[in-house]
């Protein structure tokens, strides 16, 4: 598998197309949470990209870089709702 | 079997795609704060799950395996409890309007003021 194969590059145009939509809401989202639900489908996004730019390049040790974006995001997802949560107005 | 490989991988790769492609049309589209957070959360959770398990099938060793297997797991247990937590944040904040097209609302009498975050007393955000 490799970045020649038509395949391999239809699906990384549609999750750039998802990467651009979920941009247009953080850029637009009327309040902070849904600023923060963006952020996580960005995050859960880069984690899908990375899994697919692995198979792409046939690179195993980008697994690795999966578990570590995906702690940050649920690290910071978790903060920003307590955040929502215990703010004044 | 090197066929069989590649079929499953990019199988798994098109499902996963699908998913993503709707979670981002969800996102864009839904009306609602928690209309949109039942799309992404949902379908990125199965969109990144399938392109985990495509990882599992191309990387058929057993260490990869194993490592894509953890991810899946830690994934599938942390999407779902960071939107519990939005969701329940968000329930209360004043900017978080409901669709007016929303049939129910089982928290209505569940006011602000009895809504209790323990620990949270001495915290001036």
């Amino acid at each position: 598998m490799s970045f020649a194969n038509p395949f391999v590059l239809t699906t990384f145009s549609a999750l750039m197309l998802g990467f651009g939509m979920a941009f247009y809401r953080l850029l637009l989202g009327p309040s902070l949470a849904d600023r923060v639900v963006a952020l996580d489908l960005i995050t859960s996004l880069a984690v899908g990209t990375i899994a697919l730019f692995a198979i792409a390049t046939d690179t195993e040790p980008l697994l690795d870089v999966i578990a570590v974006v995906a702690l940050t995001s649920f690290l910071g997802t978790i903060a920003f709702a307590y955040y929502i949560e215990v703010r004044k107005t | 079997m090197d066929i069989i490989r590649d079929i499953g991988t990019l199988g798994f790769i098109l499902v996963g795609t699908l998913f993503i492609l709707i979670a981002g049309l969800g996102i864009l589209r839904m009306p609602d704060l928690f209309l949109r957070m039942s799309m992404t959360t949902k379908a990125s959770t199965i969109g990144v799950g399938s392109l985990l398990i495509a990882c599992m099938i191309y990387f058929d060793d057993g260490p990869s395996v194993a490592k894509a297997f953890a991810l899946l797991i830690f994934i599938m247990l942390t999407s779902p409890v960071s939107a519990h937590m939005i969701g329940r944040a968000a329930y209360h904040d004043k900017d978080v309007i409901l669709w007016n097209k929303t049939h129910a609302d089982h928290f209505k009498e569940y006011t602000q003021t009895s809504h209790y975050l323990s620990g949270s007393e001495n915290i001036d955000l």
